[in-house]
């Protein structure tokens, strides 16, 4: 066999590797050989749903850079495009770095494959790339066509514009996969590693939450726009923002500066910086891991039983006492699961710490919610109900079983003790962190005896309300035969409705309350939505109790 | 103990898995269930067992009825599947406190059950890693030690003897037949045919989803004329190829 013969079947494993990963997830097959209708037709809708929210994103960036060119800030658009295509980049893959590269279900069967290690980080690397290239293409697409119908650009934008697209994630993909690497590196060192990766992801959370918010330039200068004695438009203001702004978005990520230069300026050389900077990264990256990649994995995989175990006193303890325990541990012990799930109560610990600490005028301001002071007392009861709703474990908790749900169905468990086990795992959770983050916000606020009231009982009304709404959603939309947690917890349509659903509505209630839309004080409002959740969750969960789990 | 009445079973897209079988094990039976792959034998274990639902026919454990009454069915029922997926994050006494927890199992008779199978098996010193460390033959272990944590009235085991080492499998059929003495029936797959001409009191031969024979060892060693059940199964097979003049099920 000739050098070149071996060259192209090395590309040819990694793009195999690749094609075979996509078609996992993207269920191509699903759509094309299951004969169950239903499956066939449910894929379907999600594919349409997900759509629907891809091309909303698309239009909303497009409007955004519409909303900039209008008022002649065109030429920050390259700039804020790359930020806002890095961020997403690196949100959606943060969290799923770890799963896409370490210990993923198949690693022994790929490892097993005559493909060099480089080859198999590659063509995890490059489907985690595909994913987040695409959201590039969504983001600053139209972000750019809208430049050029403002600006009129030269042809060099156009080719470094639209290089630019399939350049922007490489560096935030990257970011994601180092956070991800050296957290399951660490984490692989402890006995206990998934506990480790957790603790890890969720102290990373809270350091990406706090360290921007620390680091906070004294403001965009907006407010700087009207004349503070007229309320007209300050044209020199005006003129002197835009370069404000683009500081702030270099300072937050340095290589925009570089594709501002390249776009706006057209300058080959920061062009080639920007894409220089973008793939070496990428193969510093992959040749650094591949060199410790088999150690990593191994140090993960190979978990060596200590054999020692003494058999003691044993205690009976209920059924729903068992499944109870058992659900609970799953969450816990899965670091996708405990770190995507939980996130919520984790934020809403951090806000009450913080407005407790730091006191809530500063942490408005650091928020830019100053305007919203005056309805703090009233309002913050949902913003606390929103953080708690993120976390609904009830959602996903059934479809958790995966191939372990031939256990749940042969054992004499009745439907409602299952649930009821999946309600109060998500409970666990909320209810503390509702009651805790509820006491530090009234005393922070100093609210009165009714706002202390309300404040408390609202996060703990829509906790109920979306931990029953969750049965629901589990029950009609599990689905058991999942690759991996990431693709379950992440990117399935029952967790977004379980993670986003609650929070939507408690924002619509917060609004509709605070906003003065009805003639009834706001107090009174959130009353009326107390009873009306609480009467709901009553409802859903009542009905739901006996019905059979789902095939 | 189990009944099962013209159960059938046709899967999406119009495969009939099960075609009209009947078969009735009664307590103390050591009742084996043989066919090739495909032949539709995991399909009746899983409707037996409550997993999967079925569309005609019926089946009777202890007297109730699986479709009307299926917890108060599985109370009585334990159930091994041929390859046991185990919750993994739990540790192995963890998984066997929450197995009989679900049975309400109480403290002192689940502690002397895992010490007994546990010993016999040689798992209790594993009992506190995690099932996600655990060889295919230890979680098989694992499994039938949780299957037999509430002395079943019936046990139902899907190819029990795949994965387990020598001295194991000797252990398990020591297990089986100490069970049907004390009055428990069991019901299990399998494709050693010399283990099952060994083991069994009764014996069924299912071929693309309907029962061949069905009787006792001796019946079938009787009515065949001599020979191994391994050599009566093949005389089986080809007839009924031979009849239907079809190939075997995928």
């Amino acid at each position: 066999m000739s050098n070149t013969d071996v060259k192209t079947r090395h590309k040819n494993l990694c793009w195999l590797l690749v094609k075979n990963r996509l078609t996992a997830q993207l269920g191509i097959h699903v759509l094309r050989y299951e004969k169950d209708r239903r499956k066939k037709s449910g894929k379907i809708a999600v594919v349409v749903a997900v759509a629907m929210v891809l091309s909303m994103i698309a239009g909303y960036c497009g409007l955004m850079a519409y909303g900039y060119a209008s008022i002649g800030l065109a030429e920050l658009i390259p700039g804020i495009a790359l930020v806002i295509s890095s961020l997403f980049t690196l949100f959606f893959t943060m969290f799923k770095a770890h799963g896409e590269l370490f210990g993923f279900k198949d690693y022994d069967a790929i490892m097993s494959l005559p493909v060099k290690v480089r080859t198999v980080i590659n063509s995890r690397f490059i489907n985690m790339y595909l994913w987040n290239a695409f959201i590039a293409v969504l983001v600053m697409l139209p972000m750019g066509m809208v430049y050029a119908r403002f600006v009129n650009p030269s042809v060099s934008f156009y080719a470094f514009w639209l290089t630019g697209i399939l350049l922007a994630s490489l560096i935030p993909t990257t970011i994601a996969a180092v956070f991800g690497a050296v957290i399951t590196a660490i984490s692989s060192k402890f006995r206990y590693a998934n506990a480790a990766s957790t603790i890890l992801s969720i102290l990373l959370i809270i350091a990406i939450m706090v360290l921007p918010m620390m680091a906070a330039s004294p403001g965009t200068g907006l407010d700087r726009l009207f004349d503070s004695d007229t309320g007209n438009i300050d044209a020199e203001a005006f003129s002197a923002l835009a370069p404000v702004i683009s500081e702030s978005i270099y300072r937050i990520y340095p290589p925009a500066r570089l594709f501002h230069r390249a776009a706006v300026d057209g300058s080959v050389g920061a062009f080639l910086l920007f894409a220089g900077i973008s793939v070496g990264w990428y193969a510093l990256f992959v040749i650094l891991l591949s060199w410790k990649y088999r150690q990593i994995n191994t140090a993960l995989t190979s978990r060596a039983g200590r054999a020692d175990y003494k058999l003691e006193t044993l205690h009976q303890g209920s059924r729903l006492s068992a499944l109870y325990k058992k659900t609970v541990m799953r969450i816990l012990k899965s670091t996708i699961c405990a770190t995507n799930l939980l996130v919520g109560c984790v934020l809403a610990l951090l806000l009450s710490v913080a407005m407790l600490a730091a006191g809530p005028e500063k942490v408005m301001k650091s928020l830019e919610w100053s305007d919203y002071m005056p309805i703090a007392k009233s309002a913050a009861c949902y913003v606390i109900a929103v953080m708690v709703c993120m976390t609904n474990t009830s959602a996903v908790s059934l479809a958790l079983e995966g191939k372990n749900i031939w256990l749940i169905k042969s054992l004499p468990i009745p439907p409602k003790t299952l649930y009821d086990s999946y309600l109060l795992t998500n409970l666990t959770f909320t209810v503390p962190t509702s009651v805790i983050c509820s006491i530090l916000v009234s005393i922070a606020l100093k609210t009165g005896l009714i706002g202390t009231v309300l404040m408390v009982t609202t996060p703990l009304v829509f906790a109920l309300f979306t931990a029953a709404a969750g049965i629901f959603i589990g029950n009609r939309m599990a689905y058991y035969n999942w690759q991996d947690e990431t693709q379950l917890v992440k990117q399935s349509m029952m967790s977004m409705l379980g993670i986003l659903g609650g929070a939507v509505l408690a924002v619509a209630c917060g609004v509709i309350a605070n906003s003065g839309l009805l003639p009834v004080a706001p107090e009174m409002m959130t009353l009326l939505f107390n009873a009306l959740f609480l009467v709901l969750a009553a409802v859903i969960y009542l009905k739901e109790s006996n019905r059979l789990v789902k095939e | 103990m189990l009944i099962i009445n013209h159960l059938s079973k046709t899967y999406k897209g119009g495969k009939k898995a099960v075609d009209d079988i009947s078969l009735r094990v009664e307590p103390g039976d050591l009742f084996g269930f043989i066919g090739h792959n495909g032949a539709g034998k995991t399909t009746t274990i899983r409707s037996v067992v409550g997993v999967l639902d079925f569309e005609d026919g019926e089946i009777l454990i202890d007297g109730r009825s699986v479709k009307e009454e299926p917890v108060q069915c599985k109370k009585v029922t334990a159930y091994l599947p041929d390859n046991p997926d185990l919750y993994e994050h739990l540790t192995g006494i963890q998984y066997l406190n929450f197995i009989a927890d679900i049975f309400g199992v109480p403290a002192a008779a689940r502690e002397e059950r895992i010490r007994k199978y546990a010993d016999a098996f040689e798992i209790t010193g594993n009992l506190g890693d995690l099932v996600s460390s655990y060889s295919h033959g230890m979680k098989q272990k694992l499994a039938i030690i949780s299957a037999v944590i509430h002395e079943p009235k019936l046990l139902v085991l899907d190819e029990p003897f795949v994965g387990l080492d020598p001295k194991a499998a000797v252990v398990l059929k020591g297990v089986m037949r100490e069970l049907c003495a004390g009055g428990s029936a069991i019901f299990f797959s399998t494709h050693v045919l010399d283990t099952a001409e060994k083991l069994c009191s009764k014996v069924a031969m299912i071929h693309h989803g309907r029962i061949a024979f069905a009787g006792t060892m001796e019946d079938m060693l009787r009515v065949k004329q001599g020979g191994s059940l391994e050599e009566i199964f093949m005389e089986i097979v080809s007839h009924e190829e031979r009849g239907s003049g079809g190939g075997a099920e995928k």
